[in-house]
């Protein structure tokens, strides 16, 4: 059966054995991986998986299956599961699928799908990787070993239906390289990596801006020292921007505030950040990763500006944590095939400011750039900020000596009030993009 | 991020864990629960598979496996007092592998349809090049171990049982204190239906359970707010809850207490400090500090900091640590690997000497190492790698009291959200959300979350002193490296070491 008769029919059969409502995911997909270390193949990976999950609501009770087996038998089977399922559960006032009047394709011309991807020849990105990972290798004679390049594509074609009569489906391609080497001097040995991962295999960096990005940051690792402890200004580089990001993307979703698990709770349409700071949402961004044209409820993706001028402007919705607010869905409805929607973000990014990246360093006398953080150290209910961390240490507005094996910490509601200058180099490489900025002030502990 | 390993506990129980199974063609069998007739799930005959190993192989290489596997899990998440959620998810499918040296070819499908296996086999042989005869060995069962006894099975219990746990716990929690403002409890189970066979003729079928109970707490006073959370794990059924210390009322004061706790905490020092580590949890800084650099996988590519080290000093010698997938119902035990070898107790460091590295087939085979049933994998999409499962640290003479009253300044770390590590530079860190500041030998003001820095190899070295209280801890760790989760076990005795980063403010 085509995924569309599938979804009609498992509809169909909910509702007869009594579900209010019901609505179904199914994605299939087709994914190729190739590693590739030190000139040899290490692995060939290739599958073409499916899944669909069905959601179902029935006396305001809700329940979710999921399966990889499609047969017709399985099928029933489970649907009747389903249903059975949600008379175990606790009525909901709030639970449902969208107002039908809401819900739609939105209106733009995405590119979501190269057809080149497919046609790609796993000789030819065998060839990729193989002649990056050489690039990197002799970039520079500390460069003495390596952890692989990598090459990586998918095709997946994402359907969702519900009672509604909504009916969605959407391909999309992607594909990566990545390499990640290692240096040694002095007996000390350092590893880091880079990528470049797209809709479209022509936007793809060219192996050669990847390996020589993957040998830079490498090498200027070398030489790392543990730095003092003390209180600096700290400006963090588009990669250590995007983990900022990524904690505000946690704490703006409508589910993280109805359940007060959020450090920017009680602050809507109130000041958040210093006046140059504004962050959107974009779910129809052109060959965005993050884009869509409509989410996983069946909404139109659109534009939210989440942060403007520093003013905390909305949250980010989807239908069940609107209504627990007494707001509308922004069509930010996101779920796994297997798990009920809550929002998530789609293109988030930080909007450009007016300074060179080189201007933000040289506004420093003393102080940390700050390249890379860990992952643990956060509380999204306190803002309470303490990271593990790597950089270069700014010494008279120049890079000086790169840094290991140390904390930076403050608090986000302080770090968001205390960005000083915004840089112009917005680039989006990934959902969630940051041009390089400055923060006032922070503690690193080190020696 | 490929360099970035880490484990972590769930955290939030609203993180979103909600992905889980159920089987429809075969609830019968499952209802039987351990006796349940692998095979017969799978509908494949011994015939066939080893047809599709012959497929597998026809381009030549050293080995080829076949990965079966048939997951059920389901889940119940009470929130705002209510059960918001259930949901039960099945995974089916099945993984082939051929091994050329240090190459594999890997492919899975979801279809055990024997066009699409077969379609698969020969995906994963294209790894190799060379068409040379080989001869496939006839199934020949491996013994394996038995640790995972289920009195009370989980999976397909009585929804009202489960459902009394989750209200039992949530009672416990909002009644604990006034402060507390939500509470969220989750209820995970899941079964793993596993069968292999191999080009050397090795087959088994094995049957992994898994329950999980966490709760998580918010607590406020005034415009301060705070949230902890407490979770028991194991491969077990209901009967884990029935024990003292794993009652669901135990887990949910244990997580309110600190999140009540918290809204008295202070900014943490800033600075390298002397650190206690609480038994059991504190654990996860031997699976940071040493554990991953000790998966062969990293060594036998010279990736790793504890390259060419055995018989080296890596640690003091008050350090003896293990990894063991042996000890019955811990959530990194296994009664056989997923490459058909059956773990062992391996000692990775003796007295602070290096022994050996954690194995899968082809690190062994490439180190001619002797195999420790390390090999993992996280499901039938995802060929195996050398991975941890209970790794721990043996007790030594002193009493945790004297541990504690020997430091004059310092923090006593308790409980941990995660930590991630730099496997070849050996830098490590790991977060801490019960923490105390130690003032004169006592413990005094409890402390924010803070994180913690250090490098393996010296933290290892600045170990001054082990108690006599080993202890594994229960919660929920769940390892992520390049990509793969597996579920894991940490254990520690308190432990003084004499310098680690902290990453306060003050």
């Amino acid at each position: 059966m085509e995924l569309k008769q599938l979804t009609e029919y498992i509809i169909k059969k909910a509702l007869k054995e009594g579900a209010d409502q019901v609505d179904v995911m199914a994605v299939k997909s087709t994914t190729n991986e190739i590693n590739v270390r030190l000139g040899e193949i290490e692995k060939l990976g290739s599958a073409s998986p499916k899944r669909l999950g069905i959601r179902v609501i029935k006396n305001h009770k809700n329940a979710i299956t999921s399966t990889s087996d499609f047969r017709e038998k399985s099928i029933d089977d489970l649907v009747s599961k389903t249903v059975q399922m949600a008379g175990f559960t606790s009525a909901d006032e709030y639970s449902g699928l969208p107002e039908k009047g809401m819900q739609g394709i939105a209106a733009a011309s995405l590119n979501l799908f190269d057809e080149k991807i497919p046609a790609l020849t796993t000789d030819k990105k065998i060839d990729m990787a193989k002649k990056m990972e050489k690039i990197g290798m002799s970039y520079d004679k500390r460069i003495v070993n390596s952890d692989g390049a990598g090459w990586s594509d998918s095709v997946a074609t994402y359907v969702l239906a519900d009672s509604n009569g909504f009916y969605g489906e959407q391909t999309m391609t992607r594909c990566g390289l990545s390499l990640s080497l290692l240096a040694e001097e002095n007996g000390v040995k350092q590893t880091d990596s880079w990528y470049s991962g797209k809709r479209f295999f022509e936007q793809l960096d060219s192996i050669e801006e990847i390996a020589e990005m993957a040998a830079k940051r490498t090498l200027r690792k070398l030489g790392s020292v543990k730095p003092e402890t003390q209180k600096v200004p700290v400006v963090f580089d588009p990669q250590a921007g995007e983990d900022f990001l990524n904690i505000i993307a946690s704490v703006i979703l409508g589910s993280a505030i109805y359940r007060k698990q959020s450090f920017l709770l009680d602050m809507l349409n109130q000041s958040v950040g210093v006046e140059g700071l504004t962050i959107i949402d974009d779910g129809l961004m052109k060959d965005g990763i993050g884009s869509r044209l409509f989410d996983d409820e069946g909404l139109p993706s659109c534009k939210n500006i989440v942060i403007e001028k520093g003013i905390l402007k909305t949250w980010l919705l989807d239908t069940y944590s609107g209504k627990k607010l007494g707001l509308r869905s922004t069509g930010n409805a996101s779920r796994g095939v297997g798990g009920n929607p809550s929002p998530s973000t789609s293109n988030f990014y930080m909007e450009k400011g007016i300074y060179s990246p080189d201007e933000i360093i040289r506004s420093v006398k003393n102080g940390l750039y700050l390249t890379s953080v860990h992952w643990t150290g956060i509380n999204y209910i306190t803002g309470d900020y303490s990271r593990g961390a790597e950089g270069v240490w700014i010494k008279d507005g120049e890079l000086d000596q790169p840094v290991q094996e140390f904390t930076v910490a403050s608090n986000m509601k302080e770090m968001m009030k205390n960005i000083e200058m915004i840089g112009n180099d917005l680039e989006f490489r990934g959902s969630v993009s940051a041009p390089t900025f400055k923060i006032a002030e922070m503690t690193i502990s080190g020696k | 991020m490929k360099r970035r390993d880490f484990i972590k506990t769930g955290g939030a129980v609203t993180a979103g864990i909600t992905t889980i199974p159920l089987w429809l063609d075969n609830s019968r069998a499952l209802a039987e629960g351990v006796n349940v007739n692998i095979p017969e799930v799978f509908a494949v005959s011994k015939k066939e598979m080893r047809k599709l190993i012959g497929v597998a192989m026809s381009n030549g290489g050293d080995s080829a496996d076949l990965f079966f596997e048939y997951a059920v899990n389901s889940a119940l998440q009470m929130e705002e007092n209510i059960v918001k959620s259930a949901s039960r998810n099945i995974s089916l499918g099945m993984g082939v592998r051929v091994i050329k040296g240090d190459q594999i070819g890997y492919a899975h499908t979801d279809d055990l349809s024997f066009e699409k296996m077969a379609e698969a086999a020969k995906t994963a042989s294209f790894i190799a090049k060379n068409k040379t005869r080989v001869k496939i060995v006839d199934i020949n069962p491996v013994l394996k171990k038995d640790l995972y006894k289920i009195t009370d099975l989980s999976v397909d219990a009585d929804f009202q049982d489960k459902l009394k746990l989750i209200e039992r716990a949530n009672k416990a929690a909002r009644e604990f204190d006034s402060k507390v403002i939500n509470n969220n409890v989750l209820y995970f189970d899941e079964m793993r239906h596993l069968m292999y066979y191999d080009s050397k003729g090795r087959y088994f079928t094995d049957i992994q359970p898994m329950t999980i109970l966490r709760t998580y707490t918010i607590t406020a006073d005034g415009n301060n707010r705070q949230g902890a959370g407490s979770a028991r794990a194991g491969r077990e059924g209901m009967e884990l809850y029935h024990r003292q210390g794993n009652t669901p009322e135990e887990i949910a004061i244990e997580g309110a207490t600190i999140a009540v706790r918290n809204l008295q905490a202070v900014n943490a020092p800033a600075g390298p400090q002397t650190i206690v580590l609480g038994p059991g949890e504190s654990g996860v800084l031997l699976h940071e500090a040493v554990g991953h650099g000790l998966e062969a996988d990293f060594n036998r590519k010279d990736l790793s900091n504890y390259s060419g080290q055995v018989g080296k000093k890596v640690a003091s010698e008050h350090c003896t640590i293990i990894d063991g997938g042996l000890y019955p119902n811990l959530r990194g035990s296994i009664n056989i690997d997923d490459e058909a070898n059956v773990p062992t107790e391996t000692v990775l460091i003796e007295k602070g000497i290096l022994k050996g590295y954690m194995h899968d087939e082809i690190s062994a085979n490439a180190m001619k190492s002797p195999l420790t049933g390390n090999g993992r994998r996280q499901s039938y999409a995802h060929p195996p790698m050398p991975r941890m499962t209970n790794t721990y640290m043996h007790g030594g003479n002193y009493t945790p009291e004297e541990v504690i009253a020997s430091v004059n300044y310092g923090i006593y770390a308790k409980r941990f959200g995660g930590g991630q590590v730099d496997i070849t530079k050996g830098d490590f860190t790991f977060g801490v959300y019960e923490a105390y500041l130690i003032e004169n030998g006592k413990l005094t003001a409890p402390l924010k979350d803070v994180t913690l820095i250090g490098n393996g190899p010296e933290v290892m070295r600045n170990v001054t002193m082990v108690a006599n209280d080993p202890t594994f801890s229960p919660g929920t760790w769940t390892c992520g490296k390049n990509g793969q989760r597996v579920p894991v076990s940490v254990g520690i005795p308190t432990t003084r070491v004499s310098e680690i980063t902290v990453g306060g403010t003050n």
